[in-house]
């Protein structure tokens, strides 16, 4: 029936061609415009977690539902075990401690109020890739006095790299603490309203500041974000809640800019698939509707000689399929191909909401993706043909035959 | 009752509505055709012989009375249950000859072999034979346009014979080609007649053609006038 199917495709091989180019069109539309899309939510989801997320913290549970109203209640035990940690699973790569604190920063006459991470710049510079560093250097091993700074909130504190900042913040106990320290360099993060209020200092610096001897949290950076839930499920067996006083908590529970993103863009795509199906449909339609009338005496000999109804439906449906499969396919080729090309070019994209600087945007094709599109592709084809075909499949022999004359 | 006749027509009326106008193309018409006949259905046209010839070959309903092919009842069968009966018993040579054009002569004798559990080799050789009876088997890999009209009914009547049915009704099947062609056909037609023993029942309105028949029924305005 294929070979049949075939050669019945090919015998207009022009009116064919038209066909295979729409759905094609079709196909090489939703693989560029889809990898597009996934390649920004990519970006920003490993933004998100390899500058501020990580892809797991543990943390006090409610830590983040009403931590920043009492941080000091939600601190970890004064020495987690690290190391038997990381060497639990083969897929985590690095923890690391981070001290939550607010205050006030001084420069000269300028006081305002910051949002601050103690961290440690050894391991936490491999959890913060991401965050770029615009002027001066990352907090180091070396350095334990050393600021790192919010680009906006330098700026609206007037100071920049070598300047000499006081921080003050309230102690555990209610009393005022205070530390000075120099500016080693200002950061940018994926969102400027972060920038504009927070400031990293190294993890012991900011237990000094607060007297404290533990952190508010520890983030896990995994090798490979895919596996997040795996080692997540792992750890929340392993930690039961109720015996370790542990909150496992995954990167996406605290990306809300990135969920509500992928939820729009994500509509915003179907719609666009939508279209073009209805495209493929509306194209294709006309080729299958010709090929059953001009057909018609053929469908019309077929049935005298004993094929069933059910086989001329199956034998127009088929056609439908391959249409669908050959240009899908087609499409994926050459799709695959301009995506190469058009991600070695780059697309000169302009800042996002929130930063200052542009950026180059590539096509990210991923199998789930050429899978949906050619599931699209095949879907809409078998979708036009079922009508066209029902109709030959109902043929009135002697009239079909007629048309034979 | 049983009886031993092949096709049995009894008083078949057909009639055909265009638009609010009626026409009568078949009036109470009965026929009873023994295995083996070589039968001429004559008449000139529009007297109802590709009605009646559509109505044996159950690609039509007869609006009243009925039709049975070796003792089955052909009226009330589901389309299903009829294209199974059409695969089995009857085979059909057209006028216009009718052959798939995007396959090979080969592959349209094969074509009615491929829902029969036959395996490859079987299927083949009784292909070749088939095509070797008729004499095209030189033009197996000749598609229907590579081939004359003459090959074409031929090829044709390999399709109508490959799955050995009971019958074979061929409408006109002389009237596309030229008198030397046709004669041809016809001779083939009655030769495979006569050694297999394979009903023909063909319509015409050539008077030489209907020389060659075993017996002639003449129609005329829908009804057997002899």
């Amino acid at each position: 029936m294929i070979v049949l199917a075939l050669r019945n495709l090919f015998r207009h091989w022009k009116r064919t061609a038209i066909a295979l180019a729409a759905i094609g069109f079709g196909v090489i539309a939703l693989l560029l415009a889809g990898g597009f899309i996934d390649w920004i939510f990519w970006g920003m989801r490993e933004g998100a977690i390899q500058s501020r997320l990580g892809h797991i913290q543990i943390t006090r549970p409610g830590y983040f539902e009403t931590g920043s109203a009492d941080p000091f209640a939600y601190l970890l035990p004064d020495q987690l075990n690290e190391e038997e940690i990381i060497g639990l699973r083969p897929e985590i790569r690095v923890i690391t401690p981070r001290l939550a604190f607010n205050g006030l920063i001084s420069h000269g006459d300028v006081t305002i109020g910051f949002s601050g991470e103690g961290v440690d710049p050894e391991k936490e510079a491999s959890v913060s890739q991401h965050l770029i560093i615009t002027k001066g250097e990352n907090l180091g091993p070396d350095d334990p006095t050393g600021l790192l700074l919010g680009a906006g909130l330098a700026d609206n504190l007037g100071v920049t790299v070598g300047d000499s900042v006081v921080l003050l913040a309230n102690t555990a106990s209610g009393g005022l603490s205070g530390v000075e320290g120099p500016v080693r360099g200002l950061f940018q993060s994926a969102s400027k309203a972060f920038d504009d209020a927070a400031l990293r200092v190294p993890v012991d610096t900011a237990r000094s500041l607060l007297r404290v001897s533990s952190a508010h949290s520890w983030v896990l950076l995994l090798d490979e974000t895919e596996k997040t839930d795996e080692v997540l499920l792992y750890l929340q067996e392993r930690f039961p809640v109720s015996e370790s006083g542990l909150q496992f908590t995954p990167w996406y529970a605290l990306a809300d800019f990135y969920n509500k993103t992928v939820a729009l863009l994500s509509r915003q795509m179907s719609v666009v698939q939508l279209i073009i199906a209805l495209i493929i449909v509306l194209s294709i339609s006309n080729t299958l509707v010709m090929s059953v009338l001009e057909r018609t005496g053929e469908t019309g000999t077929l049935m005298a000689i004993g094929v069933r109804r059910r086989r001329i439906l199956h034998m127009f449906v088929t056609e439908g399929l391959l249409l669908g499969v050959i240009g899908g396919l087609g499409g994926v080729a050459v799709g695959g191909l301009l995506a190469m090309v058009i991600s070695a070019v780059g697309i000169p994209m302009p800042p996002p909401p929130g930063m200052d600087v542009g950026f180059s945007g590539k096509i990210l094709l991923s199998w789930p993706l050429i899978a949906g599109v050619m599931a699209l592709a095949i879907g809409t084809t078998l979708l036009a043909s079922l009508y066209p075909a029902w109709k030959a499949s109902r043929l009135e022999i002697v009239n079909a035959l007629r048309h034979n004359r | 009752m049983l009886s031993d006749f092949l096709v049995s027509v009894k008083k078949v009326s057909k009639e055909y509505a265009f638009g609010k106008q009626k026409v009568q193309a078949l009036r109470e018409v009965s026929l009873a055709v023994l295995g083996g006949e070589f039968l001429a259905i004559a008449g000139p046209s529009g007297s109802g012989k590709s009605t009646l010839l559509n109505l044996i070959g159950c690609i039509d309903t007869p609006t009243t009375g009925s039709i049975s092919i070796e003792n089955q009842e052909t009226v009330n069968q589901t389309p299903d249950q009829l294209a199974d009966l059409r695969a089995r018993k009857i085979g059909f040579i057209f006028q216009t000859f009718n052959l798939l054009p995007v396959l090979s002569a080969f592959e349209n004798v094969e074509y009615p072999l491929l829902r029969l559990k036959l395996d490859k080799t079987e299927r083949h050789q009784r292909v070749s034979q088939y095509l070797e009876l008729v004499g095209v088997n030189e033009f197996a890999t000749h598609r229907p346009n590579q081939l004359s009209g003459g090959q074409r009914q031929r090829v044709a009547i390999a399709r109508a014979l490959i799955a050995q049915p009971s019958i074979v009704l061929a409408d006109e099947p002389t009237a596309n080609l030229d008198h030397r062609t046709g004669e041809g056909i016809l001779d083939l037609m009655s030769r495979i007649n006569r050694d297999n023993g394979t009903t023909f029942i063909f319509s015409t309105h050539d008077a030489r053609v209907i020389e060659m028949a075993g017996r002639v029924v003449r129609l005329s305005d829908g009804e057997i006038v002899q």
